[in-house]
C-alpha cells in the first residue's frame, strides 16, 4: 500500500467519526417535523404523531429511548462480530507465525539450503497478507538473532542481510500511522541502519511512549562508534524506562562502542548519568572534578536525579584509589539523604581505609532509619567484629534490633 | 399537593438526567482511554522489562487468615510471578487453623531476627520466618496477632524494604506478567509522580485453575456470579478507565494494587478502623499529596485483566459484601468530608469525591426512595401510566445499552470469554439484571447505610463463604 492510500485511510477515520455523530444527532431535530426534506424530495414523517403528541419532554424521552434501543442492537451485533473476528484473527496470526517459524528454523538448522530468495518466495509468494507475513518474518529474524549463539546466529544474520530492510523502512517511515512509524524504527534498531537521523531526532520527543522509547534505542544503536550527541542536547525528561532501554542498547554493543565525554556535561540528569556510567566502564578517570561539581549542583529528590547521583558515586568509587579520594566521597555521602546513604553501604565495600568506612557505618547506625541501621550493622561486623561490643547491648531499640538481625546467621 | 408532587418528580428526573449524562461521559472517556492505552502499549514487549538494569524493588504483601486449604498453592503462585526484584511477604493474621504450621513445613521456614520499624502501628508481631531453601529465598512469612486485613498490610509495609508494595488478597490468582504491566507506569512517568497503580480484577468462579493459574476462562455457572461478571465489566472496563483518563481514580481494588511504599507510610498506612481500607488509603494518599504540596501525581490504572478472584455466589455473602462496601464508602466519605467541592484538592475535590458522594453513596438511596415514591403514587392512583411507562423504558433502554457497551469493549479488547453461549448468556443477564440483581445491590446498600448510621456497625467485616479453587482443580 502506498503513502497516499495510507493517508486516505488515516484521515478517513476522522470523517467516519464525524459522520456517525451527524447521523445520530440529525434525526433528533428532524423528527419533530411533519415533513422531511432529503435531496429535494419531501417525505411524510411516519413517526411524527407518535413522537410529538405528548409534548416536548416526552418527544425527547421517546426519541432517546428508541435511539438507545437501536444502539443496543447495533452494539450487540458489533460485539458478536468482534468476538468472532478476534478469534479468527488470532488463529490466522498463529498459523502464519508457526509456518514462518518452521521455515526459518529448518533453513537455519540445515545451513546448506540457506537461500533467502527461496524463503521470500515461499512466504510472500502468495499475494494475501504480505505485510503481516513480512512483519512476522522480520520479528522472528530479530528474535532469533538475539536469542541464538554461534553458527546459528551467524546464519540468521546472513539471512537477515538479504532481507533488504532498508527498502521496507522507506516504505513505512513516512506513513501517518503510528504502528508503521514504530515498525520502521524497530527495523532501524534491529539492523542499525543509518541515514534516518532526522526522523529519529523528531521521534525521540514523540508523545507516543513506545515510539519515543524505540527511537531513543535506535538512535543509540546507530550512534555506535561516535559520541552520543543527540543525548547531550536532549531537552526532554527521560523516564526510567527510556533510560533502561538506552542502557540496554549500549550494553548490547558494549561500553567501548561509544564515547561519553560530552555526555557527562549534559544538563539532562539521565544523560549525564549515562555519561558517568560509560566513563566508569571505560575506566576513564579524567572526569573526577566534573563529577564532584555535579554532585554539588542543586540536585532535587526526583528519580532521574537519584539515578545521576548514584552513577556519579559509582564512578567516583571506581576511580578513587587514594585515601584522600575516599575521604572526599565519604564526606559527600555523609551529607546526603537517607536513601543514598542506604544505597551506598554496599557500594563502598571496596574502600581500603577501613577506619573511615567504620566511622561512616557507625554514623548511619546512630542516625539512619532502622533498615539502614540493620544493613550498616551487617557491613560493620564484617569489617570490625569489635563493633559488636559497642552496640550489642544498646538501650536504643532500633540499634539493638539492627544488631540482632545482623548477627542472626539464619538470615 | 400536585405542585409538591411535581416538585418531587422534577428532583427524580433531574437525578436521572444527571446519571445518564455522567454515564455517557464515562463511556466516552473510557473509550478514549482504551484507544490511548492500546496505542501506547500495543507494540510494547513487556518481557523487555525483565532485562532492564534499573527497576524498583517490589514487595508483595498478602494477608492470610485461616487459609490452610489453599495457602500453599497461593504462595507458589505468588513465587512464580515474573519480576526480577521481588519479595513475597505473607502475613499470617493470627489464624486459628494450621496455616502457619503448613507453610513452615512446606517451605522449610525458620524464625529469624528482623529489625522492624514502627513506621505504622500494627498488632504485635510474633515472629518473622524465612526459608532455608534457596529456591524460596525471597519469601518472608510474618506471624502476628489478629488485627484484620488493614492491620496485616500495615505489618507487611513495616517489614518491607522495597520501593513499591503490591497489596493482594492471598487467595487471588495473579497473571504471571501482572507485575510487569503494573510497574510500567512507574517506569514511564517523567512529569508526574505515580503514587499507585491498579489493575483489573476478573471473576474466577467456574474458571479452570491449574497450579494456581487460570488456564481456561469460563463464564460462571452460578446465577449471581453471572451478574457480577457484567458488573465488573462496567466497573473496571468503563468506570475506572474513565476516571483514570482524567486522573480522578479514588479506588484501587483491595485485591490487587501497587503503591509507593514511602508515600503510603508518610500518609499513615492503612486505616484499621474502616472496612473500606482500599478506598480510604487512595483518598488519603491523594489528600496527602495535595496538603503537603508534593507536586503533580497520578493514580494509574491498567485495563489488562491481571488478577482473578472468587466472588460471592450466595445471596447472603453478596449481601454482606455489598453492605460492607457501602459502609466503607460512607466511612471514607465522612472521614474526608473536607474534600467535598474543595478546589484546593483539584479534580479529586471537585469531581471524583462529589461523584462518590452523589452516585456511589446517595445513588442507591435515591433509587430506593424513588421506588417507594412510585409505589405510593400507584396506590393512591396518582400515576399517569403513559408518562411512567415512557420514562421506565427510557431508563431501562439506557442501562441496557450501557451494559452492552461494556460487553462490546471487552469483546474488542481482551475477549477473555469465548463462545456464542457466553455472549447469549451475558446479553440475557444484562436484560434481566435490572429486575433481579440490581434490587439486591440497592437493598444491600440501603441496609449498609442503616447499619452504619443506626446500628453502629462501622467496622464489622462479616464472613464470605468461599468455594475455593482447590475443589475445582481436582
Amino acid at each position: 500500500m502506498n503513502i497516499i492510500k495510507r493517508n486516505i485511510l488515516y484521515f478517513g477515520q476522522f470523517f467516519l467519526i464525524i459522520g456517525i455523530a451527524f447521523i445520530t444527532m440529525y434525526p433528533l431535530f428532524e423528527m419533530q417535523k411533519q415533513e422531511l426534506h432529503l435531496f429535494n424530495v419531501t417525505y411524510i414523517n411516519p413517526f411524527y404523531i407518535y413522537l410529538t403528541k405528548d409534548g416536548k419532554l416526552l418527544y425527547y424521552v421517546k426519541y432517546l429511548s428508541w435511539a438507545f434501543i437501536i444502539n443496543a442492537i447495533f452494539i450487540t451485533i458489533s460485539a458478536l462480530i468482534h468476538k468472532y473476528y478476534n478469534i479468527y484473527k488470532a488463529e490466522q496470526e498463529k498459523r502464519i507465525y508457526d509456518s514462518i517459524l518452521n521455515q526459518i528454523s529448518s533453513m537455519v538448522h540445515s545451513g546448506s539450503k540457506l537461500d533467502f530468495k527461496e524463503l521470500n518466495h515461499s512466504l510472500l509468494g502468495n499475494t494475501i497478507n504480505n505485510r503481516r507475513k513480512h512483519r512476522t518474518t522480520v520479528y522472528l529474524l530479530i528474535l532469533m538473532r538475539s536469542s541464538l549463539k554461534g553458527i546459528l546466529r551467524a546464519r540468521v544474520t546472513h539471512l537477515s542481510k538479504y532481507y533488504d530492510p532498508e527498502n521496507w523502512i522507506k516504505d513505512y517511515i513516512n506513513s501517518p500511522f503510528i504502528q508503521d512509524k514504530i515498525y520502521s524504527t524497530k527495523l532501524i534498531l534491529a539492523f542499525g541502519i543509518r541515514g534516518y537521523e532526522k526522523k529519529l531526532s523528531r521521534w525521540i520527543y514523540s508523545n507516543n511512549k513506545v515510539l519515543k522509547k524505540i527511537s531513543l534505542a535506535a538512535y543509540t544503536q546507530i550512534s555506535a562508534g561516535r559520541e552520543l550527541d543527540f543525548l547531550r542536547h536532549y531537552s526532554s525528561k527521560i523516564s526510567l524506562g527510556d533510560f533502561n532501554i538506552i542502557l540496554k542498547t549500549i550494553l548490547v554493543n558494549g561500553w567501548s562502542a561509544y564515547r561519553y565525554s560530552s555526555l557527562i556535561l549534559s544538563s539532562n540528569p539521565s544523560c549525564a548519568a549515562l555519561g558517568f556510567a560509560g566513563a566508569r566502564y571505560s575506566l576513564d578517570n579524567s572526569h573526577k572534578s566534573a563529577a564532584l561539581i555535579k554532585l554539588k549542583e542543586n540536585i532535587t529528590l526526583e528519580e532521574n536525579d537519584y539515578l545521576l547521583k548514584k552513577e556519579i558515586y559509582k564512578y567516583l568509587i571506581s576511580v578513587s584509589i587514594t585515601d584522600d579520594d575516599q575521604i572526599e566521597i565519604i564526606s559527600n555521602l555523609a551529607t546526603d539523604n537517607d536513601d543514598i546513604k542506604l544505597w551506598s553501604i554496599k557500594q563502598i565495600r571496596s574502600f581500603t581505609n577501613k577506619n573511615l568506612l567504620s566511622a561512616y557505618l557507625c554514623s548511619i547506625i546512630e542516625e539512619g532509619d532502622i533498615s539502614s541501621k540493620a544493613i550498616a550493622a551487617k557491613e560493620l561486623i564484617e569489617i570490625d567484629i569489635n563493633a559488636l561490643q559497642k552496640y550489642y547491648n544498646s538501650d536504643n531499640y532500633e540499634i539493638n534490633a539492627a544488631f540482632l538481625e545482623a548477627t542472626d546467621f539464619n538470615q | 399537593m400536585l405542585t409538591a408532587l411535581t416538585y418531587i418528580d422534577n428532583i427524580f428526573l433531574t437525578f436521572l438526567a444527571i446519571i445518564i449524562i455522567l454515564y455517557i461521559i464515562i463511556s466516552g472517556l473510557s473509550s478514549w482511554e482504551f484507544i490511548s492505552y492500546f496505542r501506547n502499549n500495543k507494540h510494547f514487549n513487556y518481557n523487555d522489562i525483565i532485562s532492564y538494569p534499573h527497576l524498583p524493588t517490589i514487595s508483595i504483601i498478602a494477608p492470610a487468615y485461616n487459609e490452610q486449604q489453599t495457602i500453599v498453592d497461593n504462595i507458589k503462585c505468588l513465587l512464580s510471578l515474573n519480576y526480577p526484584y521481588l519479595e513475597i511477604i505473607i502475613v499470617n493474621d493470627g489464624s486459628s487453623d494450621d496455616s502457619l504450621k503448613i507453610i513452615i513445613k512446606t517451605f522449610s521456614l525458620i524464625k529469624i531476627s528482623r529489625a522492624i520499624p514502627k513506621d505504622i502501628s500494627c498488632k504485635k508481631i510474633r515472629g518473622v520466618y524465612k526459608s532455608t531453601n534457596s529456591a524460596f529465598s525471597n519469601l518472608l512469612v510474618v506471624d502476628k496477632e489478629n488485627g484484620g486485613k488493614g492491620d496485616s498490610l500495615n505489618a507487611g509495609i513495616n517489614i518491607s524494604r522495597s520501593k513499591l508494595f503490591l497489596a493482594v488478597d492471598v487467595d487471588s490468582i495473579i497473571e504471571p506478567d501482572a507485575l510487569l504491566k503494573m510497574v510500567k507506569p512507574f517506569l514511564e512517568q517523567t512529569e508526574k509522580r505515580v503514587i499507585a497503580s491498579g489493575g483489573v480484577v476478573r471473576i474466577a468462579n467456574s474458571c479452570q485453575i491449574e497450579r494456581g493459574r487460570v488456564v481456561k476462562v469460563i463464564y460462571p455457572t452460578e446465577f449471581l456470579a453471572k451478574f457480577q461478571v457484567l458488573e465488573y465489566f462496567r466497573a473496571f472496563t468503563l468506570g475506572r478507565m474513565a476516571w483514570s483518563r482524567i486522573n480522578g481514580l479514588l479506588i484501587i481494588s483491595g485485591a490487587f494494587g501497587l503503591f509507593d511504599r514511602k508515600l503510603a507510610i508518610e500518609a499513615g498506612g492503612y486505616d484499621i478502623t474502616t472496612v473500606g481500607e482500599d478506598l480510604e488509603l487512595v483518598v488519603r494518599m491523594r489528600r496527602y499529596m495535595h496538603e503537603k504540596k508534593l507536586g503533580k501525581y497520578i493514580v494509574a490504572f491498567i485495563p489488562d485483566p491481571l488478577c482473578w478472584t472468587e466472588v460471592p455466589s450466595s445471596l447472603k455473602s453478596l449481601y454482606r459484601q455489598r453492605n460492607r462496601w457501602t459502609r466503607g464508602a460512607i466511612d471514607t466519605i465522612s472521614k474526608h468530608a473536607k474534600l467535598f467541592f474543595n478546589p484546593k484538592y483539584g479534580r479529586m475535590g471537585l469531581i471524583s469525591f462529589p461523584y462518590w458522594v452523589f452516585i456511589e453513596w446517595l445513588g442507591p438511596l435515591v433509587e430506593a426512595t424513588g421506588l417507594i415514591y412510585i409505589i405510593l403514587l400507584i396506590v393512591n392512583g396518582l400515576v399517569d401510566y403513559s408518562i411512567f411507562i415512557h420514562f421506565a423504558i427510557f431508563a431501562y433502554s439506557f442501562s441496557l445499552m450501557y451494559s452492552l457497551f461494556a460487553i462490546l469493549i471487552e469483546s474488542i479488547s481482551y475477549n477473555k470469554y469465548k463462545g456464542t453461549r457466553y455472549l447469549a448468556n451475558i446479553i440475557l443477564f444484562s436484560i434481566i439484571e435490572i429486575f433481579i440483581y440490581h434490587p439486591i445491590i440497592v437493598f444491600s446498600s440501603v441496609m449498609g447505610n442503616i447499619d452504619y448510621f443506626f446500628r453502629n456497625r462501622t467496622t464489622t467485616w462479616g464472613k464470605m463463604k468461599r468455594t475455593g479453587f482447590d475443589k475445582k482443580e481436582q
